[in-house]
């Protein structure tokens, strides 16, 4: 396919900033520290309160089943919510250094593979919201991205996310974020190149490919610190006002099961020995539509009563990376055969992931 | 003559604020213009948006992805219509 719009060159570098910029950049660095540290000393001291809250205020008992769940509640619900905070802010930060513009003209002719790799890794950082899924896929082929790299931003940009990993990290530790990182990006890569491999170019509707969109030549705005931080506080009220109700009802939900459910209630169902449970899993997640945050809660619920992590995370992924409403609006430029190609490639890669996981861990 | 503004946007909570904010700069300062919504995403693919809402002031793409504050509205504003802020 030939590009259509003309690609901008690079911004050159930013002209000498005046006088006056290196003070105000001095004065957010001095800001973000002392707010960071600020940060630190409520976050550090969390467990101590709310064991005062749940254990002297309330004068639960240490170890009963409600004095538990309550303690839980307490704890988790701050806590999940301060990293939530922290990370958007930080992640609003780091968005306004990469448009959808720019990323496109990093990935515009690259060759597929180290594209596929690029496309995903930039699916964390750029701003994507899955209502703008066909603008951007159009602005991308039409500008020369290949088609399998496209496609490995496409299913990075939903399932790799910040809030999945903060929540991940939060509630599950570590590690179990750094697997989900690494897997999803992988499934992304893999996923991406191989519907490149396949060559399925004419499963693009005809009226994409002849289309002739007028350069979009938005300014590529000059943003100052200020600006920057603007774009982290926005960020926070968009993203943590509009989650925040589903971290609390999903912890409650997870004091309750982690205070009151049996241990090992979900091990006949969702356990490592029963193989069909992640196909299952996996086709009754695609179809599903809820953000990281609705979902990790239930995630976290359903691992501490036996259900085996693999599993668990195939269900994530498939919820997260793949829904009825995206496949819908994909639908308008993507004939049956690609779509169908897609929910395949991508369902293969997460149950994959889902066996591994069961196998080793 | 009026100032032509498009608002591009599927019609999510974002769109429906950088329409309020056109208008109530524009009502603000006198400016007459004529607002046109857009929802439908192959319309919006070609004016080479990629992220929504967008604001399109006299066929030019003024911003996208983000809801634009209402002293850049009236920067635009001003300038594309070259008028003179006619408030008191």
């Amino acid at each position: 396919m030939q590009p259509i719009t003309t690609i901008q060159p690079l911004q050159a570098a930013p002209p000498p900033a005046p006088p006056l910029a290196t003070g105000t950049k001095l004065r957010y660095l001095l800001i973000g520290l002392v707010g960071v540290g600020l940060w630190y000393a409520i976050y550090s001291q969390l467990h101590r309160l709310a064991e005062l809250l749940a254990f002297s205020l309330l004068g639960l008992k240490p170890g009963s089943h409600l004095g538990e769940a309550v303690l839980f509640f307490f704890y988790d619900t701050p806590k999940v919510l301060m990293l939530l905070t922290l990370i958007v802010f930080a992640v609003g930060i780091l968005r306004s250094f990469f448009t959808p513009e720019r990323t496109r003209k990093i990935l515009a002719g690259k060759r597929e593979s180290i594209g596929n790799v690029l496309a995903a890794l930039l699916g964390i950082v750029t701003p994507f919201c899955s209502c703008s899924a066909v603008p951007l896929f159009i602005g991308f082929v039409t500008a020369g991205v290949p088609l399998g790299v496209t496609f490995s931003f496409l299913i990075s940009a939903p399932m790799v996310n910040e809030i999945a990993i903060v929540l991940l990290y939060g509630l599950l530790g570590w590690k179990v974020a750094a697997i989900y990182l690494g897997t999803g990006l992988l499934i992304a890569i893999v996923a991406g190149w191989t519907i490149g491999r396949l060559h399925m170019e004419h499963g693009i509707e005809d009226w994409v490919r002849d289309m002739h969109i007028n350069a979009a030549h938005i300014p590529d705005e000059k943003l100052t610190w200020n600006d920057r931080f603007n774009h982290g506080k926005t960020a926070v009220r968009d993203i943590v006002g509009k989650v925040w109700i589903y971290v609390v009802a999903g912890i409650a939900v997870g004091a309750g099961i982690h205070g009151f459910v049996p241990e090992g209630f979900m091990a006949s169902i969702m356990g490592k020995d029963a193989w069909w449970s992640v196909p299952v899993a996996v086709v009754i997640g695609i179809p599903m539509y809820s953000n990281a945050a609705g979902i990790v809660p239930v995630v976290e619920a359903l691992l501490g009563k036996g259900a085996a992590l693999g599993t668990v995370l195939a269900f994530m992924m498939s919820v997260i990376a793949l829904s009825l409403p995206e496949i819908v609006i994909l639908r308008k430029v993507l004939k049956p055969r690609l779509i169908a190609v897609f929910i395949g490639v991508v369902g293969t890669g997460i149950m994959l992931v889902g066996y591994l996981f069961n196998s080793i861990i | 003559m009026d100032i032509d503004i498009k608002i591009l946007g599927p019609g999510c909570k974002k769109c429906l604020e950088v329409c309020d904010i056109v208008r109530m700069v524009a009502k603000e300062h006198g400016l007459p213009v004529q607002i046109e919504k857009i929802g439908n995403t192959d319309r919006i693919a070609e004016f080479g948006v990629l992220l929504t809402p967008a604001l399109v002031i006299d066929g030019d793409v003024k911003c996208s992805g983000r809801v634009p504050s209402p002293a850049e509205v009236l920067t635009w504003l001003k300038k594309t219509g070259g008028r003179e802020d006619r408030s008191n």
